[in-house]
């Protein structure tokens, strides 16, 4: 007799994957804090939500333009450039704190636009494409700033800069509400925002449809490419926010800010593929992966590790959130 | 009543369907039937909006309609390929992928979630929805888009080989689903080279033979001469001469297969023409890769009476084995490369190619061209031809008339029973029963991964 009902389950995806990610923060917070007797302090806590926040908001843009298919390799390029844009805006042009906004963000929507156009318009590999984006951006700031950084009072033709990074700029980056840090309200909105947009508009859905089955999501009548396009519009605008938090922060415009930032940014998403065990991107994930790198760092710090031997470290962590991933993947085909 | 009306497809100077006129009307339950490049999958594409006629009409309810593939969907036609994965969002839960997107206007989880099971419910699956819909087998698949087909509300539901590559039980619980649905009131077209699963649920049956319709009508009536004419014609028998096979035994193999975990002994001889046949998945390909040396471990042959030692395919040619392997595009041929190129990847002279061409009627332009230009049958013939140059002596031809035209098809045949009259023993790999008695002096089933007793049409 054929069977007529088939009743099924499968293997969740256990072990490391699930709670793994979240196990691994608190042991670090342990192993940091019991070493160190200035980590588990609100000073310490305040830096690295500040640091992460900014890292965060590149990995939400690498995120969007994962989910899609794709992948954004310009996000640290063009948080420089954003960074560039806001600087200049302030100190050499002496603008209101709209316009020290408004220019980068737009600087980041034109790179996105960029980013489209070679990747779906020319069809070129996504990572290359994006690669050489990259490249040409950073150029175009190093151009632009003749490799200067911009700061205040700066010597220009003729005296010094007239204008100045103002208070209500360097708050973005610097201020806080209660004790909450600002930039820390900002990740937390941008983020929620995401996930409510991924999560419960069909436009959202739509992103991850076309990242799953490109084919088969043209031929249930989604606008393929138009949602391609949003993805990378998006990712350059909150690398872009990511590159004002920046300028914000330091309280100048300096050149290549943003490129060590890539990589953490590449590796919090990818760690957030393994973090509900779902093989997917996700912007939960993304956090909870720039919350994890962020603290790793900061503890790597205050051991005294120095920022170039932790590069080896951040390039560990991205071949382990690769590895998981790409099983993770493996058990779906 | 989803319908062509007088339809020719053409590809360049190839006729695919010719002036071909087909109705499925709702309920019923309707079989397409005719070999690898009778145009049943043009047939398909045709009614889903995925390729459009060069002559004809496609009429919807009585009215003529441009299909595009999301237009096909909305107006109810869904189609369910035999690639299943490439119509699924493999890595997003079961219920993202039942629940049309178009249908929903605000996304609540929960409720989509309720709805995918309802839907499941009716296609007999019990599963759990928030599971990633690729770490469930096949057959549970197949119906997670048969529920997706109810929830776009299906009036027409086109299945190509659904039960091919499905075990005999799920075939059978999978044509009783497809039973209650007809009875539902939708109209069903099932592809199958399965007699018994013609005879068993359809009550219209429709035969393609190179591009026509050779026969229309209930399935029940015919007799198993009929079914043969209706599917190869006459001709081609005739085109198909079969060798004598000498008495000498060439290949003597114990064969590991890695993918099943399962040993498979067979011998064949000189001038033979041995034909494997099973659905995808049975091992039909793992057979001919374990010969050629593609299965991993190490291959016990004897050729000629000689024990080899296969565990690479560059000790296979060596020893003379020549491969066609299922894959044509992805392992065959160097696509963006010129003919000439392409019969040469095998050491061999270069005055010889044209000859080697000509002998099997390839059509092109000149030897310089590249092989991407040319249609299926002739890329086909060009993978072939660079066997030919020099002397091999047993011949693994998987599936060698996959998605080739009838034409094309017959000098393939030609070309089986010439190489196996000068001597060469040739392996020839198909899922169609009725091919395989045209060109094999003996037919061997798998299933998978094991000699079976011969099931099908």
């Amino acid at each position: 007799m054929a069977q007529l009902v088939i009743k099924q389950r499968t293997k969740r995806f256990s072990g490391i994957g699930q709670y793994g990610t979240l196990f691994a923060i608190l042991a670090l917070i342990a192993v940091f804090g019991v070493t160190n007797d200035q980590f588990l302090t609100y000073a310490n806590f305040s830096d690295i939500i500040k640091s992460v926040s900014i890292v965060s908001l590149l990995a939400l843009g690498v995120t969007f333009s994962l989910i899609v298919g794709g992948f954004d390799l310009s996000v640290g390029s063009t948080a420089s450039l954003a960074t560039i844009g806001a600087a200049s805006s302030l100190v050499l042009h002496s603008q209101e704190l709209v316009v020290a906004l408004l220019v980068p963000i737009a600087l980041g929507v034109l790179v996105g636009l960029l980013n489209a156009l070679v990747t779906i318009k020319f069809r070129l590999p996504d990572l290359l494409a994006t690669l050489a984006i990259m490249y040409v951006i950073n150029g175009v700031q190093l151009t632009y700033t003749k490799g200067f950084s911009i700061y205040d009072n700066m010597p220009i033709e003729g005296g010094t800069a007239p204008g100045r990074f103002i208070p209500s700029f360097l708050f973005i980056g610097q201020g806080s509400i209660g004790p909450v840090p600002f930039v820390a309200i900002l990740m937390i909105l941008f983020f929620a925002g995401a996930h409510l947009f991924l999560t419960y508009s069909k436009t959202g859905r739509e992103f991850y449809y076309v990242g799953s089955n490109v084919e088969a999501a043209r031929r249930s009548g989604i606008a393929v490419t138009r949602i391609k396009l949003y993805a990378y519009v998006l990712s350059g605008l909150f690398a872009a926010i990511g590159g004002i938090i920046l300028a914000s922060r330091i309280g100048t415009g300096q050149v290549s800010a943003g490129a060590p930032l890539l990589m953490d940014a590449v590796a919090a998403a990818y760690i957030g593929y393994a973090v509900f065990g779902t093989g997917r991107p996700n912007v939960v994930g993304t956090l909870i992966g720039a919350v994890l790198i962020g603290i790793l760092l900061n503890g790597l710090t205050m051991w005294d590790v120095p920022y170039y031997a932790q590069d080896i470290v951040k390039g560990a962590i991205l071949i382990a959130a690769l590895g998981l991933s790409y099983i993770q993947k493996k058990q779906l085909t | 009543m989803l319908r062509l009306e007088r339809v020719t497809k053409r590809y360049g100077d190839v006729t695919v369907l010719d002036d071909v006129s087909f109705t499925l009307r709702r309920g019923e339950i309707h079989g397409l039937l005719g070999l690898n490049g009778a145009g049943k999958s043009t047939l398909v594409k045709l009614l889903s909006g995925a390729i459009t006629p060069t002559s004809g009409k496609v009429e919807l309810d009585e009215t003529a309609v441009t299909l595009t593939p999301a237009e096909a969907i909305r107006r109810g036609v869904i189609t369910v390929s035999q690639e299943v994965d490439d119509a699924l969002y493999l890595d997003l839960p079961v219920y993202e992928n039942v629940v049309p997107w178009q249908a929903v206007k605000r996304i609540r989880p929960r409720e989509l979630k309720q709805r995918a099971a309802a839907y499941l419910e009716r296609v007999g699956l019990q599963i759990d929805v928030t599971e990633p819909v690729g770490r469930f087998p096949l057959s549970v698949k197949q119906r997670v888009l048969i529920a997706r087909a109810l929830a776009s509300d299906a009036a027409y539901l086109l299945l190509d080989e659904p039960t091919a590559a499905l075990s005999t039980d799920d075939a059978a619980a999978l044509l009783t689903l497809l039973q209650s649905l007809a009875e539902e009131g939708v109209g069903i077209l099932l592809i199958t080279h399965r007699s018994d699963e013609l005879s068993r649920v359809t009550t219209t049956t429709t035969f393609l033979r190179d591009g026509r319709i050779a026969y229309e009508g209930p399935f029940q009536a015919l007799s198993e001469q009929d079914i043969h004419t209706y599917l190869s014609g006459s001709d081609m028998a005739e085109a198909v001469e079969k060798a004598v096979p000498e008495t000498e035994i060439r290949i003597q193999a114990d064969l590991t297969l890695p993918t099943f975990g399962t040993k498979l002994s067979f011998t064949a001889y000189k001038g033979e023409v041995v034909g494997i046949g099973g659905v995808t998945g049975s091992g039909k390909t793992e057979l001919v890769e374990a010969l050629f040396g593609l299965s991993g471990v190490e291959q016990q042959v004897t050729l000629d009476g000689k024990p080899l030692n296969i565990r690479e395919p560059r000790q296979a040619v060596r020893s003379g084995f020549a491969l066609v392997p299922e894959e044509r595009r992805k392992q065959g041929l160097f696509l963006d490369d010129s003919i000439e190129r392409n019969v040469l990847a095998i050491e061999g002279k270069a005055n010889a190619i044209t000859r080697v061409l000509a002998s099997l009627r390839v059509k092109y332009d000149q030897v310089g061209q590249p092989v991407r230009e040319l249609s299926g049958g002739n890329q086909q013939k060009v993978v072939l031809s660079k066997w030919l140059l020099e002397d091999r002596d047993v011949y693994l031809l998987d599936e060698p008339t996959k998605g080739v035209d009838v034409t094309a098809k017959r000098d393939i045949y030609e070309l089986v029973t010439r190489l196996a009259k000068d001597g060469k023993t040739v392996i020839f790999t198909s899922s169609e029963p009725h091919e395989l008695e045209l060109v094999a002096n003996r037919t061997l089933w798998l299933d998978r991964g094991r000699w079976q007793q011969k099931g099908g049409v």
